[in-house]
């Protein structure tokens, strides 16, 4: 049947289809060929991996790796719990006031649209540090406070613009009229606006879900208690612990080996595959909402 | 305009505002009769602190009315976060501090307090006898001492372990010199392709140059690439030295001969690979190395590792106190009780012990007055003592050796303590104040000239020109300029000393 | 002309601010949490970037550091390297931004257009991978793939009795390694935006071209493409605001300490990095992302103020 249709189609269409095809096969491939490579790596005895370097197919099947990140299971279990919350409730209040924020700059009829636009992108050019930001932070309580997590990325400048360019494209009729019935402005945000913008708000719930569920800086930063380490962190940390140790006490005598067993090669890949599995298992939920015409049905109905 | 300022009185309010929260939570230390001190050390968290520490605590209310709280900064974040502890003003009373943190440069900002004399003979009467005009010396910074160094004769002294069934492979007797070393890589890049003879380059300098010479020379100041021969006591500014360039050269014949690979400025898994069976030797300080030896010995006994030292008769120095040590926070209120506590972890056994090793019985046992034997391996993960940093309290006296040490190890220290000589060097803190642009190009040229010409990346016969290229870096970065001044502050230091 | 109407405007302004503003209320109240955001945590923190003028002492802080003038830029102006290292820094951001962007699109295009559902999601997903392979990793990969003794690319040169390359001292081959590299991590993630864009297009506008018998290269070259220019000028713009400064883990898990290589991947972030490794000066490193900051301020504003001349709705302000 599909086939049929398809045949009836002129040449150019078919030949355009197939090259979409290779294309999209190649660099599909392209970008999941390492990792499969990182995948059988971390089931791959460290010594194979040292010997004789990556291979698609693990040859010293192994699990040491992830023994060895294992060995404190609870440690594992409450970064994934903080790991978990942080993301869904920073992505959550994110989204909220990311889109509020580019439907306002987006209004044309707003005064300052252009002035707090500048205002706002302006502090992506120049930035006071570390330290002034840390002392902060600090003043206002946030050592080990879960919120120190969530604050840096309540806002995204790159988010805002990318959505208010999104809404820009949502014929301003829709507010309009509906300002004419007279719904508020939060209201018609609320009730047309949103609606209207589901594929970009999946998209930036991609990308701030993935920021979040990526920290470790911050967690670095201002979390000194073991319980509230995010994965990321704790991982990073166990990574690298024993790297930096002997980088910085290698001219020293200080004895280098005594505290760590990690199996490092392996252990890398490992902890990469237990960092983005969940993700990855989310990914496709996320997708349902880049289906083709979603907006002008949701306009029609 | 209006606007601007409406904005800028805006930003002072809440400034003031934010300021203002955090003034309260200061000071409310000193309450009652136990005073709460807090500890900054570098490492992971024991997974059994509160066994220790709970137990130290104890001992420390009743011996001083105190009570310690330890607060962990791990060695990956230590970057970051150490400077941090200084810069806003955190709230603590005691820190580890070394020069490989970079003690020199924070106690020139002002980040420690000074520690004098007199409150050491008040509060630590025993650590102030220990610590000698020497060790007080490297511990100063412009004049003031900001760090009860640890007392501890420590080297950085490379060694080598080899793989003693490779040698009898090749029907080597035992290696003894660095041209038997030679011979046995050699021997390794023809007959076992699978294995990488050598990827240390540092090694070079130490075992083909400085230990043939019978002498070590010292990068001062660090990143200055000049260096300090310990036995003449010169300072030479590194390319523009014979004995530099017949390391690079001797590093380049090694590549040649396929002994050091090609490419192994990018290699960074260098450190993994002799316990992986993928090199032939591994050359690392004394700790590491007979710790090394002892895990592989028991993992692979096929390998009959053997450790050479190729530094038998070159003099060397011990490594500066300030190698660790702990610091009081210029801030704290808790100085007096910060230094007694202090003295019982550098001078009461059963702190020092309890701290070192765990708890006795259960993570160790005595074996002889100075021995121990340590049972870690046989408890469950969880259960194991990992000390983390204490080196900042280490104390000769007070160590015991570990019994199941390589015997090899106690041989090469006690024929070390007899070729140390003295040397005033590591009391010597360069300040780069006047000469930081100078420093910075010069790590710039290092990196860029330097770093293929002791990868052994240059060819043989581009090498003199590369040479030359260098050292007109150098020139253009200013080193003549950072050697006269060390020179200079040298001079002025040693004045000092009389 | 002019003068006139603007006095005439500052005129209808003294009396029209609060006017304004009560006109606006709902919209003001909705953008204020991001105005209080912006000024809390990022205004009020800025005054930092004196510290690039100071000599920082943590005893007297950030405000009464003694102030140096230019002292702190010099190293960098008279390393001899600033020039090089702002070169590489700006064109591998250029080449990256625009081939990435390109990219991009064309693999949103490709997705969007193939039939089958499941090859799509499953490509889509595939195509995402990189993106969670850490540069570290991706180091580690590439140098098993081009280790001069036991790499991929010279075993396999090797077996084709082809003299074997040594790619860590021949920077030439650097330029392309580093761009596909960065194309390839930031494809999946990049195409999102552009997967999304086209997803908002009214499909009534494609049926119609249909109808018409546009075919599809004209559907594409007509109806999508011209849709995804506004997206498309966000983007670049956003990314061209960040054009001098480097993606220091990028390279410096890449290239590492590699003198050899530096005229080709010096960047100013891992310039800085490794040369500020031993005094870790805070006062110096501010003083370089300073000079990026206003490098990187003048360049934004022009290339607003052009796109702003073309096409007011795609400006960022």
């Amino acid at each position: 049947m599909k086939n049929n249709k398809f045949n009836k189609k002129p040449i150019e269409y078919r030949v355009f289809i197939a090259f979409s095809y290779i294309f999209v096969i190649i660099i599909a491939v392209l970008g999941v060929v390492p990792f499969i490579m990182m995948l059988s790596g971390s089931f791959t005895s460290e010594s194979y991996i040292v010997n004789h370097g990556y291979s698609l197919i693990p040859k010293f099947f192994s699990v040491a790796a992830y023994k060895t990140i294992f060995e404190n299971p609870q440690r594992i279990i409450s970064s994934y719990a903080v790991t978990i919350v942080i993301t869904a409730v920073g992505t959550i209040i994110s989204l909220f006031l990311t889109t509020m924020t580019a439907y306002v700059l987006q209004r044309k009829d707003f005064p300052w649209r252009n002035k707090i636009s500048y205002f706002i992108y302006f502090t992506t050019l120049f930035s006071g540090g570390l330290t002034p930001w840390y002392m902060l932070m600090m003043k206002m309580g946030m050592k080990n406070n879960l919120i120190s997590l969530i604050i840096p990325h309540l806002f995204s400048v790159f988010n805002i613009l990318i959505v208010r360019n999104y809404m820009n494209g949502i014929p301003h009729e829709i507010s309009e009229s509906a300002k004419v019935d007279g719904a508020n402005d939060f209201l018609i945000f609320v009730k047309l606006i949103i609606p209207l913008s589901k594929p970009v708000i999946a998209t930036i719930a991609l990308f701030t879900g993935l920021t979040i569920w990526n920290e470790w800086y911050n967690c670095m930063l201002f979390i000194s208690d073991q319980n509230l380490y995010t994965l990321q962190y704790y991982l990073y940390n166990m990574l690298n612990n024993a790297t930096a140790m002997k980088e910085l006490v290698s001219g020293t005598s200080v004895d280098l080996l005594s505290s760590t067993d990690l199996p490092a090669e392996s252990a890398k890949l490992a902890m990469a595959i237990i960092a983005t599995g969940p993700i990855l298992l989310l990914y496709p939920f996320i997708q349902k909402y880049f289906v083709k015409g979603i907006v002008i049905g949701a306009v029609k109905g | 305009m209006k606007m601007t300022k409406r904005i800028v009185c805006l930003v002072l309010a809440a400034f003031l505002c934010i300021s203002c929260i955090g003034c309260g939570n200061d000071s409310a230390k000193t309450d009652g009769k136990i005073t709460k001190l807090k500890m900054i050390l570098v490492g992971e968290k024991p997974a059994i602190y509160d066994e220790i520490y709970g137990k130290l605590n104890e001992m420390l209310r009743q011996d001083i009315g105190a009570e310690v709280e330890v607060e962990y900064y791990n060695y990956s974040d230590l970057q970051q976060k150490y400077s941090l502890l200084f810069s806003t003003g955190e709230d603590f009373d005691i820190v580890f501090a070394a020069n490989w943190v970079k003690y020199n440069q924070q106690a020139a900002k002002n980040s420690f307090m000074e520690i004098t004399d007199d409150m050491l003979k008040k509060n630590a009467p025993k650590t102030y006898e220990t610590l000698t005009d020497t060790i007080k010396n490297e511990a100063k910074v412009n004049g003031k001492m900001y760090m009860v160094p640890n007392t501890a004769s420590e080297y950085s002294t490379y060694v080598s372990l080899i793989r003693g069934d490779l040698r009898e492979k090749y029907g080597m007797d035992k290696i003894e010199t660095v041209e038997d070393y030679e011979k046995y890589l050699e021997n390794v890049a023809k007959n076992d392709k699978n294995i990488v003879p050598l990827v240390n380059v540092v090694a070079v300098g130490s075992f083909w140059g400085g230990y043939k010479d019978g002498t070590e020379r010292l990068e001062v100041p660090k990143g200055s690439e000049i260096y300090y021969d310990i036995s003449t006591g010169q300072f030479t500014k590194k390319d523009f030295e014979d004995y530099f360039k017949n390391q690079v050269r001797k590093t380049r014949e090694l590549v040649e001969k396929g002994i050091i690979p090609a490419d192994i400025v990018a290699n960074k898994t260098t450190d993994n690979m002799f316990e992986n069976g993928k090199c032939a030797t591994y050359v690392k300080n004394l700790e590491t190395a007979s710790t090394m030896a002892k895990k592989l010995r028991a993992t692979h006994p096929e390998w009959k590792i053997e450790i050479c030292d190729f530094s038998k008769g070159a003099k060397k120095i011990v490594n500066s106190s300030v190698s660790n040590g702990l610091a009081l926070n210029r801030a704290t209120k808790n100085a007096d009780k910060a230094l007694q506590f202090i003295e019982l972890l550098r001078n009461d056994k059963r702190y020092f012990d309890l701290t070192w090793y765990g708890i006795e019985g259960k993570h160790w046992k005595a074996d002889g007055e100075n021995g121990y034997i340590s049972l870690n391996s046989e408890l469950p993960k969880e259960q194991r003592y990992e000390p983390g940093c204490v080196w900042g309290w280490k104390n000769e006296v007070m160590l015991r050796t570990d019994k199941t040490d390589i015997p090899e190890k106690a041989e090469i220290l006690n024929r070390w303590k007899e070729e140390t000589i003295e040397s005033d060097i590591h009391g010597f803190v360069f300040d780069d104040t006047n000469v930081k642009t100078e420093m910075a190009s010069i790590a710039s040229a290092a990196s860029q000239y330097g770093g293929p010409l002791y990868n052994g990346m240059v060819e043989s016969s581009k090498l003199d020109a590369a040479f030359k290229t260098y050292e007109e870096k150098l020139k253009q970065a200013g080193i003549d300029k950072v050697y006269e001044e060390t020179l200079r502050q040298y001079k002025e230091y040693q004045k000092t000393l009389k | 002309m002019k003068k006139v109407n603007a006095t005439n405007t500052a005129v209808l302004k003294r009396g029209g601010f609060w006017h304004e503003v009560s006109n606006n209320k709902v919209l003001l109240l909705m953008v204020l949490p991001a105005i209080l955001y912006f000024l809390i945590f990022h205004y009020l923190p800025m005054f930092g970037v004196i510290l690039a003028f100071k000599k920082y002492d943590y005893a007297l802080g950030i405000l009464k550091s003694e102030w140096i003038g230019l002292k702190n830029f010099e190293f960098f102006f008279k390393s001899g390297q600033a020039y090089t290292v702002t070169r590489n820094t700006f064109l591998y951001n250029i080449v990256f931004i625009l081939l990435g962007n390109f990219m991009q699109l064309a693999a949103a295009i490709f997705l969007t257009e193939i039939g089958s559902k499941k090859v799509r999601k499953t490509a889509q997903t595939c195509i995402f991978f990189p993106y969670f392979i850490s540069w570290v990793v991706v180091g580690a990969f590439v140098y098993n793939l081009f280790s001069y003794d036991y790499g991929m690319v010279n075993s396999i040169l090797k077996s084709l009795s082809l003299e074997p390359i040594n790619v860590y001292t021949e920077p030439k081959y650097w330029p392309f390694i580093l761009v596909i590299l960065n194309v390839w991590k930031g494809l999946g993630y990049g195409s999102v935006v552009y997967m999304a864009t086209i997803t908002g297009i009214d499909t009534s506008i494609y049926e119609a071209a249909e109808i018409d018998g546009a075919s599809i290269m004209k559907r594409i070259w007509h109806i999508t493409i011209p849709s995804l220019r506004a997206t498309m000028i966000t983007l670049i713009l956003l990314a061209l605001g960040r054009v001098f400064r480097g993606n220091l883990t990028m390279f410096y898990s890449l290239v590492g300490n590699n003198g050899l290589l530096y005229n080709y991947t010096d960047v100013i972030d891992t310039f800085t990095f490794r040369t500020l490794l031993f005094s870790n000066d805070i006062g110096m490193s501010s003083a370089v992302g300073f000079y990026q900051s206003v490098l990187c301020f003048v360049f934004i504003m022009l290339a607003n103020a052009i796109v702003k001349k073309v096409d007011d709705d795609s400006a960022l302000f």
